[in-house]
């Protein structure tokens, strides 16, 4: 009796046991092991320990604060990606004819694997490409720009096909909160002979608050750490350095240089500041609840 | 109940950590031993794949006991997957790798063994001793050549006629080169045509331009080893030449778009007169369009350096992983490669000549290569981007020559950032560095 109790104590323990082993291999090794590697150098198979002088050499390379900043100017993506994402899910809330079809529309970019996406664009946006084409088949000669090799547009340009790519799920995602919306306070509201940005600020936005908090800390941490590929696949951080971001940067050094130390102390810089936007997101979640 | 679950549980747990546990892959499972190779070469020999495909086939059959799998891998995935599998020591038994410091990298890092190990100095002997040179360092011999090929300017003949120059000798000096594009310019044909997006194109540059004041080899290590300057006119005039050529209007206008190969495709598609290229591709140009279509010409001279006039004949190489595990097969296979008969193979299918005794002139049919032939007895060989020191490419050069492009970068400037990123790669990289310097001297 007594050992069938030991057992159901121990029952949800062992249930959990495989995830635990996993997320431990999966995870938690590679981090420790980036971070201790992070301090050590590798020459001719033998591990030397060097202390800062990896995190050192990485904070004198002009390059990290390229990268950074890059990442930084990425940020500004996250205000326009969620005024418009609210925007579109409350036209669409709002029945819009032919709502259910846009809304799919709006969703297929976010189901298309990022190289896909990032190939299209960049044979889109050649200085010859169709897009260029087009506009000088129009006539408008003057429009036709080097979107991925002018310095100051390639910046830009990846950045709308990143807001592009992900428009979709800030749209889902406020949409099917506000169809959850208790629909009596817009009843009440018209009423009272609100307009419908009145009713907009006064009832969608308070009510999807926490949604808005939950999406927004959520872009930060994908603009921080998740447009590798669009990177890689459309400018390879050029032209000359344009547009690196942390992530490519770390793919450089790893592996196009064969750096792995320097490349562990940078991953670990991004590993820090990824920390830091979810321990926001943490508190502004345990806040809300 | 519970007690089944729990024990189920615990034979998931049990099944998920021998899973984890990994094992040497199984190759061995029928007595037969499975050799893996990477390999690239498709994008600058094309043919390679096919006689990579019969080469394996004729192994195998030669030495049922070991079958091979041949991976052709992509050019940005060459290095990255190599590196990552030798990291988690799961490398393949043959790498292939670009020559030079490109291959000597890995070597002093200490991602490849060795091949002299596995290979005597009489079986070594069938490659020339300057092939050999280029990947030997501490005594040791770390490579042998895939192939080799020479650096050409592949031009359309029938543009140069169209634009009034001579399409058998378009040019020889710089002079006669400008001359040459601003005659095609007039005709309303882009002169060069090149990709700058991926990052590959500013070393081929180099190649045929940065040499041309250098008197030696020496030189090329002292600038390198940073005792030289790029600031200094002698190394840095290569990239006023640069400038001049894109002010006159002389290179297609979507250079920053296009990747490598897809400005060197220019050419096949007519939208540019000249494009930088390897010989076995402008053979397949000329096999496939004609001789009186492509012709081949050597870098317009603008230097006073005994290397001006320089053919650039490198060698791909291939190595054997540390974390191999034939290695003995794996030199096998690579002497294998260098039979006669497999040589012969190597060039009537992918036009690349390799660096092999067992290599005869006379098999060569095409007129670009009997040129070329010519300018290699005739003139020195040297290569610029063999001598780079580690990481100058990808951290110096590529962002250095792409904002000359795209942010009008003067030469001077440039020059001073290449300093600046060399500096940079010494002080990050100072073992690897040091590993480059002792390897360049013995090369000298």
């Amino acid at each position: 009796m007594k050992r069938k109790r030991k057992i159901g104590r121990l029952a949800p323990y062992l249930y959990l046991l495989p995830t635990f082993i996993v997320l431990i291999v999966v995870i938690v090794i590679p981090i420790i092991y980036v971070i201790v590697q992070s301090f050590y150098t590798t020459f001719a198979n033998e591990t030397v320990f060097v202390g800062l002088r990896n995190y050192r050499l990485a904070f004198e390379d002009e390059l990290l604060m390229i990268a950074l900043k890059n990442n930084l100017k990425l940020f500004l993506c996250v205000p326009v990606l969620t005024v418009l994402s609210l925007a579109i899910a409350s036209l669409l809330y709002n029945k819009m004819r032919g709502w259910r079809f846009y809304r799919s529309v709006i969703f297929i970019p976010y189901i298309l694997a990022i190289p896909v996406v990032g190939i299209v664009f960049s044979y889109l946006l050649q200085y010859n490409g169709v897009i260029n084409t087009m506009l000088r088949a129009a006539g408008i000669d003057g429009l036709a720009m080097d979107w991925l090799g002018d310095p100051n547009l390639a910046f830009p340009s990846v950045a709308i096909v990143i807001m592009w790519k992900q428009i979709g799920f800030g749209v889902v995602l406020f949409l099917a909160r506000m169809m959850s919306i208790d629909r009596a306070l817009y009843e009440s509201a018209d009423v009272d002979g609100a307009t419908w940005f009145q009713k907009f600020v006064h009832i969608t936005i308070p009510q999807t608050k926490s949604i808005i908090e939950f999406y927004v800390i959520i872009t930060l941490i994908e603009m921080l750490s998740w447009v590798f590929n669009f990177i890689y696949v459309m400018t390879a951080g050029g032209p000359g350095n344009q547009t690196l971001v942390l992530e490519y940067l770390i793919y450089k050094k790893a592996f196009g240089g064969g750096d792995f130390n320097i490349a562990m102390a940078i991953s670990v810089v991004l590993l820090v500041i990824a920390s830091i936007l979810i321990a926001i997101h943490q508190i502004v979640m345990r806040k809300e609840d | 109940m519970k007690k089944v679950s729990v024990v189920l549980v615990m034979a998931m747990v049990v099944s998920l950590l021998a899973g984890c546990s990994g094992g040497d892959g199984g190759s061995e499972d029928s007595g037969q031993t499975t050799l893996t190779v990477w390999y690239w070469g498709e994008q600058e020999v094309p043919g390679y794949k096919e006689y990579m495909d019969e080469m394996v086939a004729r192994y195998e059959e030669a030495n049922p006991d070991i079958k091979v799998e041949a991976v052709l891998q992509e050019s940005d995935n060459l290095y990255t997957a190599f590196r990552t599998a030798e990291a988690a020591g799961e490398g393949p038994d043959i790498q292939y790798m670009w020559g030079g410091t490109q291959a000597m990298e890995d070597v002093w890092k200490g991602n490849v063994a060795p091949i002299s190990d596995y290979l005597t100095e009489e079986e070594l002997s069938v490659i020339p001793q300057w092939a050999l040179s280029q990947t030997n360092w501490d005594g040791k011999q770390w490579a042998v050549p895939a192939y080799g090929f020479t650096y050409v300017i592949a031009y359309d003949k029938e543009a140069m006629t169209a634009a009034g120059v001579d399409p058998e000798n378009p040019f020889t000096t710089w002079d006669e080169f400008l001359d040459c594009c601003e005659k095609l310019k007039n005709a309303g044909i882009t002169p060069l045509g090149m990709g700058l997006k991926d990052g590959y194109l500013p070393a081929w540059i180099g190649i045929f331009l940065g040499q041309q004041n250098l008197n030696s080899v020496n030189e090329m290590i002292s600038l390198m080893s940073g005792e030289e300057s790029f600031t200094d006119p002698k190394y840095s005039e290569w990239l006023d030449k640069i400038v001049e050529l894109k002010d006159a209007g002389y290179i297609n206008d979507d250079i920053l778009s296009l990747d490598l190969y897809q400005g060197q495709q220019l050419i096949e598609s007519g939208k540019a007169a000249m494009t930088l290229h390897t010989q076995p591709y402008a053979v397949s140009l000329e096999q496939s369009m004609g001789s009186d279509k492509i012709g081949v010409a050597m870098a317009p001279v603008y230097g006073d350096g005994e290397l001006a006039q320089s053919v650039a004949v490198p060698s791909q190489v291939y190595v054997i992983p540390n974390s191999a595990k034939h290695k003995e097969e794996a030199a096998d296979f690579l002497m294998f490669l260098q039979e006669e008969e497999n040589v012969k193979s190597l060039y009537e299918m992918a036009n690349a000549m390799m660096p092999s005794n067992n290599f005869k002139e006379e098999w060569v049919t095409s007129e670009i290569d009997k040129e070329i032939l010519a300018w290699q007895a005739e003139y020195p060989s040297f290569c610029y981007q063999l001598y780079f020191a580690p990481m100058f490419e990808s951290d110096g050069l590529i962002p250095t020559v792409q904002k000359m492009f795209s942010e009008d970068l003067p030469a001077a400037d440039a020059a001073a950032e290449l300093d600046e990123a060399l500096a940079k790669c010494i002080e990050q990289n100072p073992e690897v560095h040091e590993a480059f310097l002792e390897w360049s001297v013995e090369e000298e």
